[in-house]
């Protein structure tokens, strides 16, 4: 429960009702004063939390690799009235190999933006905690399956939150989808048969023609779960449907991912990288 | 509820305005503006509009500067074959402190961080191919910070300058000097393992 010590590294009792550790993912950081930082974590009991890291910047701080987006670290905190402050910390997975590749890095600053967009501080969620873990864990793994990570990340956080894409049948009337080339509503959050896109004439802007490969490869996303991997490369109808999922997130969240627009300026134009993600 | 003259109110909020200054430092600097003698009060405004009015960033390194063209830039006896690549104006000033460096700069203003939606677009990277695509260079330093986000940027650098047979570099990561081993995190300590140097 928000708010309260797990137990795990010494209760209350032990260091002030103050104090707590969790385990947690740096998702972004920003300078404050001359040295300072202030963190967003998403932390497993705690949910996202703000907390400011004192002196990080200078070259002489224990904290500064620690802290840095992305990793996983347990930390011990101290609760403050208006922000946490980080007491000290202890690394789980750096995950630099992440930052260390450029397109690794943006696909894990993207997925971390959705991350850091759904929350709100203080509640926690743990299942959206082990999602961004485990596909930070893929990244490193398998980094030539970057995009289908994300966009099987994409597609399992936006179930989470009680949006899951209808896929499977036509999302206007329950109906069986022709075969071949379909189209997907963002109003409606999945895939709507022929006769039904006759009719909503009013969506037309918000209709996605979807290729009969990405349709292939959302309906295979719903029904498997991160760390599994489709048969075959991955090509270009997963890049397809993780440039539908992102546009469906944006629709979704009523506002453009800052990530996705640095994504699509970035040579190339997409995410879609030289090595073929 | 002001307590102060609308003047003084004033000054306060502009004060509270630049960074790392609060409410509290604004209403001491304020109060102790207040009890200057008029004529260092006239100098100090003086000098705010001078450094509006005269400072402006080089045309070819973007470094800060009085003229048209940088210090750095316009001195003939630096290395014009080594172009040292920096986030910030201030990032110039910390290497050319360290006294080892001789060719000149080019500063970013910035760097690369997508979930802040700062791309290579809000950045001097169109400036630095000019420069570059005249000629004479042979080597890029990637002095950026050794962050997420001064990785990013020196990543992608690498990756747009190779192509034009440059060669580009990054500036070592390790330990402090004067510090002990036993204190170093374990990533600036990978960090230094990974850059050892034969003796």
């Amino acid at each position: 429960m928000a708010g309260e010590d797990t137990g795990r590294r010494g209760g209350p009792r032990e260091r002030g009702a103050r104090e707590y550790s969790d385990v947690g993912i740096v998702l972004r950081s920003h300078k404050l004063g001359e040295s300072d930082k202030i963190l967003r974590i998403l932390t497993r009991e705690h949910g996202k939390r703000s907390a400011v890291a004192k002196g990080v910047r200078k070259t002489s701080s224990r904290f500064g690799a620690r802290l840095e987006p992305l990793t996983c670290a347990r930390l011990f905190m101290h609760r403050g009235r208006n922000m946490d402050t980080i007491k000290q910390v202890e690394i789980r997975t750096s995950f630099k190999e992440v930052r260390e590749d450029l397109d690794l890095f943006m696909c894990a600053q993207a997925m971390c933006e959705l991350a850091d967009s759904i929350t709100a501080e203080d509640e926690p969620h743990p299942e959206l905690f082990d999602l961004l873990l485990g596909a930070l864990e893929l990244l490193v793994e398998f980094p030539a399956r970057a995009a289908l990570t994300r966009a099987l990340f994409e597609f399992k956080v936006m179930s989470a939150s009680g949006f899951g894409l209808m896929v499977a049948g036509c999302a206007a009337c329950g109906g069986e989808l022709e075969e071949g080339e379909t189209w997907f509503s963002l109003h409606l959050g999945g895939n709507i048969c022929g006769s039904c896109r006759a009719w909503r004439a009013a969506d037309a802007g918000k209709l996605v023609r979807v290729s009969a490969g990405a349709t292939g490869v959302l309906s295979w996303m719903s029904t498997h779960e991160l760390g599994d991997w489709p048969d075959g490369p991955p090509g270009a109808a997963a890049r397809e449907a993780g440039l539908l999922m992102d546009r469906v997130l944006e629709h979704w969240m009523e506002r453009e991912f800052r990530t996705h627009r640095v994504m699509r300026s970035m040579p190339g134009g997409t995410d879609e990288d030289s090595r073929g993600r | 509820m002001t307590y102060y003259s609308g003047t003084l109110e004033n000054l306060i909020e502009r004060l509270c305005g630049l960074p790392g200054i609060g409410p509290k430092s604004a209403q001491r600097i304020a109060l102790y503006l207040l009890s200057l003698p008029r004529d260092e009060a006239v100098e100090l405004a003086k000098s705010i509009v001078d450094v509006k009015d005269r400072v402006r960033f080089c045309a070819t390194c973007f470094n800060i500067s009085e003229g048209e063209v940088c210090g750095i830039c316009s001195d003939e006896r630096r290395d014009t074959s080594v172009i040292c690549v920096v986030e910030e104006p201030r990032d110039v000033i910390a290497i050319e402190r360290s006294g080892a460096f001789r060719g000149r700069y080019h500063v970013l203003g910035g760097a690369i961080s997508p979930i802040d939606g700062v791309g290579p677009d809000e950045l001097r990277f169109t400036e630095l191919m000019a420069r570059l695509r005249g000629g004479g260079v042979s080597e890029i330093v990637a002095a950026t910070n050794p962050n997420a986000e001064g990785e990013a940027t020196a990543l992608y650098m690498a990756q747009l300058v190779r192509p034009l047979g440059i060669k580009v570099t990054r500036i070592a990561s390790g330990l402090p000097v004067g510090g002990d081993l036993e204190y170093a995190d374990e990533i600036t300590l990978g960090r230094a393992m990974e850059g050892r140097q034969e003796l």
